[in-house]
């Protein structure tokens, strides 16, 4: 890998949190007004974002320039480690899709066939269970949890446009 | 005080704040005792059923997921090797031994009397010293409550993670979310990006729920958890008895004091003081060779301490606005969401709330006591779940808690989009708890910082001239240099030895 490469890999939290904290300090100007007449000892409603906005710029930067120095030292004495725990990140985004999903269709479905979608698809990602297990959670999550914060806490989810 | 510690009976003893408590209790001991399941999450999930009960029961019914979490962790740390809650982990080292010795249900009895006597003590230091800290938190101004949360937040930062600048930032981000919404003191709408839902700020559960369980479902997800199979225990044969914590009291009393003590500093928690209180019972022990290999008494400091924490934990939380803990932060936001602020105020205000909880707490304990010793036969077949029926479960309830809380889907929006947040914070090792306190203290922060330089005309040396302030901040900025100052310290001394 190209020492740029190294460089983005080892720092792409603190670069991603560098690049929140210059959003929100420039967008401050437009997302938040001032009303001269209670602009009081010059503190208003922009002093805190603007303090936290460039504590977080700051932070983020000693961040990087520290993690370069700490590179610098362990690049001569590191090895090819292996990661001890491989994370499946395609599993992680289809159950994040499959949650997504269920917020776009829950209004024309209603809660009980989405929810059964839902329970059904991520059960299948998981993996390692029946066919009878998927049908068993997929119910008993949709209709008993419909019926029970409707008669109990008088929530009501909800029942979709399509059917409703 | 005595009037609110009478009120405080005549509520909790009504029969259906007892059914929360069994209930609450419940909930928890099934959440602590499956690995991967933290008793945050329980707390989390609860809340939004809360809404609809009177401060009074919503507190009661989140004290018993609490105490009843904080004790179930044991469960799967002795059965199977696999600590239930980050704070059991101390647990399993000795637990673990015993059950593959046959001796299972000694560790469980052992664990669950430590907890229980933990829970008990720390809930009478809770009733003693929450009232002395809240009188003299009366004498707190704008530029006192201002250093004060600076200086918790600072700590929190500082023991929650492995760095203090990724502890930091994530507090930051906390008070940049809380700042989201109209301004509390001139009215002016922040970051609302033109979007009506963010007018009135970012849902504090809904983040919570992201936070902390929609990230952890995609962290086991991600990792493909499978619950471990244990070995056949001995709870079907015996019974629990009390004898076997007796030649242990003194180190129960001794690891809950621990508890307690560390449960009162904001940032630290249960984990902490386990470790702690499990060293020290070592280094006291007739039997230090036992330890790691089977100990009762490992077991009964670890759980002790663990649970020691607990109530102590919400005496900065209620006195002083500060959560010790994740736990104590969503107490907090449960109390704001309530009408009730926290603070010295609340026991002047709500003296007859206060005594309830503290009140609940006992009873919790009592509760959880014997509700361990009734389901601990079921225990065997509870933390055999497999993930792949369970997190769908967790899944649906983190839905419904979201879209129960404003009674539209821009919850579960939110609360999803924190998911990612919260799962990004976990696989870049940033702790999460400091951005959650954050968000629950940013507006008392800020207002508490404006209201001091409103008053001092602009000069933040009003923060510097007050000698409380001073102390705060002094405090800070010892707690924040130390380890450093420290760590230096022993590297030159090493090396000088060295040469």
């Amino acid at each position: 890998m190209t020492s740029s490469g190294v460089f983005l890999r080892g720092n792409v939290s603190s670069i991603t949190t560098l690049l929140i904290g210059l959003f929100f300090f420039l967008s401050i100007p437009s997302q938040i007004g001032i009303s001269e007449s209670t602009d009081l000892s010059g503190v208003n409603s922009r002093t805190m974002p603007y303090l936290i906005a460039s504590a977080i710029i700051l932070l983020s930067l000693y961040t990087i320039v520290s993690n370069i120095f700490a590179n610098r030292k362990v690049e001569t004495v590191k090895s090819n480690d292996e990661p001890n725990e491989i994370t499946s990140y395609g599993r992680v985004f289809l159950a994040f899709v499959a949650i997504a999903l269920w917020i776009v269709i829950v209004p024309y479905l209603g809660f009980n066939i989405t929810t059964i979608m839902l329970v059904t698809t991520i059960m299948i990602i998981i993996g390692k269970c029946r066919w009878w297990q998927i049908a068993i959670v997929a119910l008993a999550l949709s209709f008993p949890i419909n019926y029970l914060l409707a008669a109990v806490l008088k929530v009501y989810l909800p029942s979709g446009s399509v059917f409703g | 005080m005595f009037e609110n510690f009478l009120y405080a009976i005549s509520v909790v003893f009504l029969w259906e704040n007892i059914v929360l408590i069994i209930v609450g209790t419940a909930i928890g001991m099934v959440f602590g005792a499956l690995p991967g399941l933290t008793v945050t999450l329980a707390v989390t999930l609860v809340l939004p059923f809360t809404f609809d009960l009177s401060p009074e029961s919503g507190i009661i019914l989140l004290t018993g997921v609490y105490c009843s979490g904080t004790y179930a962790g044991s469960i799967s740390a002795i059965l199977i090797n696999t600590p239930g809650t980050p704070s059991s982990a101390a647990t399993a080292w000795d637990g673990y031994p015993l059950t593959q010795k046959g001796r299972s249900l000694e560790a469980l009895s052992v664990g669950l009397h430590a907890s229980v006597i933990g829970g008990l003590i720390s809930a009478v230091a809770l009733i003693f010293f929450a009232p002395m800290l809240a009188k003299t938190a009366l004498a707190f101004g704008p530029p006192e409550r201002f250093a004060l949360t600076f200086f918790g937040l600072t700590i929190i930062a500082r023991v929650s993670g492995v760095s203090l600048s990724k502890g930091l930032i994530s507090a930051l981000f906390g008070l940049l979310i809380a700042s989201v919404g109209v301004d509390p003191i001139m009215g002016v709408p922040r970051f609302s990006f033109n979007t009506f839902y963010l007018y009135g700020g970012v849902g504090m559960i809904e983040v919570f729920i992201g936070i902390f369980a929609i990230a952890e479902i995609f962290n086991q997800i991600g990792k493909r958890a499978v619950m471990a199979q244990h070995s056949k225990s001995d709870s079907q044969t015996k019974t629990i008895r009390w004898k076997e914590i007796v030649p242990h009291y003194w180190t129960v009393v001794k690891s809950s004091v621990i508890g307690i003590i560390i449960g009162v500093v904001p940032g630290t928690g249960g984990s902490i003081a386990s470790f702690i209180a499990y060293d020290e019972a070592k280094r006291s022990s007739k039997e230090p060779e036992l330890f790691g290999k089977g100990s009762l008494e490992g077991i009964a400091a670890a759980e002790s301490a663990n649970n020691g924490v607990t109530a102590a934990t919400l005496i900065p939380t209620l006195t002083l606005g500060i959560p010790g803990n994740t736990v104590a932060a969503i107490f907090l936001g449960a109390l704001l969401i309530h009408g009730l602020t926290p603070g010295p105020q609340l026991f002047v205000n709500q003296g007859g709330l206060m005594y309830t909880i503290m009140v609940s707490f006992i009873m919790a304990n009592i509760v959880m006591y014997f509700q361990g010793r009734l389901a601990l036969k079921w225990f065997d077949k509870i933390v055999n779940i497999p993930s792949s029926i369970l997190l769908p479960i967790i899944l649906t309830m983190c839905l419904v808690g979201a879209y129960t809380i404003s009674n539209s889907l821009n919850g579960v929006i939110v609360a999803l989009i924190f998911g990612c947040v919260g799962y990004a914070m976990i696989k870049f090792e940033y702790p999460s708890a400091p951005m959650v306190i954050a968000i629950i203290l940013g507006g008392m922060v800020e207002e508490s910082m404006r209201q001091s330089l409103i008053l001092s005309d602009g000069s933040p040396m009003i923060f510097l001239t007050r000698p409380l302030s001073l102390a705060f901040f002094v405090l800070t900025i010892f707690v924040t240099f130390s380890p450093m100052v420290i760590k230096q310290w022993k590297k030159r001394r090493n090396g000088g030895g060295q040469a």
